[in-house]
Parts: C-alpha cells; sequence; structure tokens
C-alpha cells in the first residue's frame, strides 16, 4: 500500500501556509526571504510529487521543479546583495522603516 | 512500511523545522532550521524515487543558498543587532486567521479532487538522462527556459557583484538622504 498522494499535498501545503505566515509577521529582510524560500519550496515539491503520481514520471515536472530552484537560488543572491547595500547605507533592515519608495 | 516510516518522519521533521525557521527570534536559530527543512525535503524526494531532486535540492540550497543566508546573517549582524521585533498582537492574529483560511482552501481542494485514480499508482520518478533530454532536445524539449535561466544566472551574478561591491563613497555622494 503506498501513501497517498494526498498525504504529500496536505504536507505541502501546510509549508505553504507556514511561509505565508513568515510572510505576514516577520519585519526583518532576511527573515523574509527565508520565509520566501519556504514557499518556493512547498511547490516545486508539489510539481516533483504531480509528476511521480500523475504523470508517470514525464520528465516535464521535474524541469518544472529545477527551474524552481534556479530562481529561488538567483532571488536569494539578489536579495542578500541589496541586503548588504541596505545595511551599509542605512543601517536598518527593517522592512517598516525602509519606506523611501512609499507614497 | 519502511516507506511509510520515512514519509511520515521527514514530514514530522520538516514541519517542526519550517515553524522554528518562521518564528524563532533569533536569525541564526533561523537559517539552520532553514537548512534542516530542506534537507528533510530532500530525504522526501528520496522517498518518491527522485534522487536528481534530492541532490540538486542539497547542493544548491544547502550547499548554496543557507550558506549565502548565513554569511549574509554573520556580515551585518554588528550593524543590525536588536533590529528583529517581534510583530504586533493584531497583525499575528490577522496573519493566523488568512493563514488557517488558505490551508482551509487547499485541503478543500484536494478533497474535492479527490486523487482517487492515482492512488493506487506506484510512484515513479524520470530518469536522469531522460531529464536530461527534456532540456535540451531541440524537437519537443525545454531549451528556451534553460537558455533563459542560464542568462538570468548571469545577470543576478553581475548585479550582485555591482551592487554589493559600490564603494559607500560614491554610493552616499549620489543621494544625500541615503547618507548614514
Amino acid at each position: 500500500m503506498n501513501i497517498p498522494i494526498g498525504h504529500y499535498l496536505i504536507f505541502s501545503a501546510i509549508i505553504f501556509v507556514l511561509g505565508i505566515y513568515g510572510l505576514l509577521t516577520r519585519r526583518n529582510m532576511i527573515a523574509l526571504l527565508i520565509s520566501i524560500e519556504l514557499v518556493l519550496n512547498a511547490a516545486a515539491f508539489n510539481f516533483a510529487v504531480f509528476h511521480c503520481f500523475m504523470h508517470g514520471g514525464d520528465p516535464a515536472g521535474t524541469v518544472f521543479t529545477l527551474i524552481i530552484i534556479a530562481i529561488a537560488a538567483a532571488e536569494a543572491a539578489t536579495l542578500l546583495a541589496i541586503a548588504v547595500v541596505i545595511t551599509k547605507q542605512r543601517r536598518e533592515l527593517d522592512t517598516e522603516k525602509l519606506a523611501s519608495l512609499k507614497n | 512500511m519502511i516507506a511509510k516510516l520515512l514519509f511520515y518522519t521527514f514530514a514530522a521533521l520538516a514541519v517542526a523545522t519550517a515553524w522554528t525557521a518562521v518564528c524563532s527570534r533569533n536569525l541564526f536559530h533561523s537559517a539552520l532550521a532553514l537548512a534542516g527543512m530542506l534537507g528533510c525535503i530532500a530525504g522526501l524526494y528520496m522517498t518518491i524515487g527522485a534522487e536528481f531532486l534530492a541532490a540538486i535540492q542539497i547542493i544548491i540550497y544547502i550547499g548554496g543558498v543557507v550558506v549565502l543566508i548565513v554569511f549574509a546573517i554573520m556580515l551585518l549582524a554588528d550593524a543590525t543587532a536588536g533590529q528583529n521585533p517581534p510583530a504586533s498582537v493584531v497583525r499575528r492574529v490577522f496573519a493566523v486567521m488568512s493563514s488557517v483560511l488558505l490551508f482551509a482552501l487547499i485541503v478543500l481542494c484536494v478533497k474535492l479532487f479527490g486523487f482517487q485514480n492515482y492512488q493506487s499508482l506506484p510512484p515513479k520518478s524520470a530518469q536522469i538522462s531522460s531529464i536530461g533530454e527534456a532540456f535540451l532536445s531541440i524537437n519537443d524539449g525545454f531549451i528556451l527556459p534553460f537558455e533563459l535561466i542560464s542568462i538570468l544566472l548571469v545577470i543576478v551574478m553581475v548585479g550582485a557583484l555591482t551592487l554589493a561591491r559600490q564603494d559607500s563613497d560614491s554610493s552616499n555622494s549620489k543621494d544625500p538622504t541615503f547618507k548614514q
């Protein structure tokens, strides 16, 4: 008896929702990046689960997972570079106080 | 039986470490918990037979992204010490409400769709050679996304270097409001 696909989907939904909760509550920029990584990882895992269970190992699902992983890595590098620059200039990483571009 | 045990162990560990990563006040603990969660998800990739994805997950996420995050936390720890205030109660209540609502919606969708036809199929993942063919074959492959990813990575590398390497004199003189 295999593990039903619903358990995989509900697991990745839990990870996704935890990431959304972090995005809504955290204020530090690096903590926000960590929450975004949770969300992206849940989505990538969902693609892998669907490709394994519903499409009999069609490699197209793996392609989506790999693209999500590559984009997450690129996004992390960009965001951390921006965080370094902002900290150098403003000594601040709190997203509530970094509001120069607002309004 | 072993597969079931592995799946539920990894899933429980991943949820626990994800909770720590989201809720810990100490950023360094958050980053370490993120590494743990990514490792657990790599284990889950193994349980569905996707060894290539598990290897990629460990190499890129744990070897790359988490190390980058830890370096950034250590570099910025002095400058931003004590700037990790807890969220207000109202905000936390609304965040919990919207998260629970979203989770209920996803579970409802999974239940409604049912996936009954797919319960008996054993999980079967793609071979590494077929993944390579899917990416790189000219006829029906994903060669355009592959090339776009390579261009994106080059742009990100150059952009991150120019952002992080600009010396503080020139960047401060551009706009007086950004002075320390």
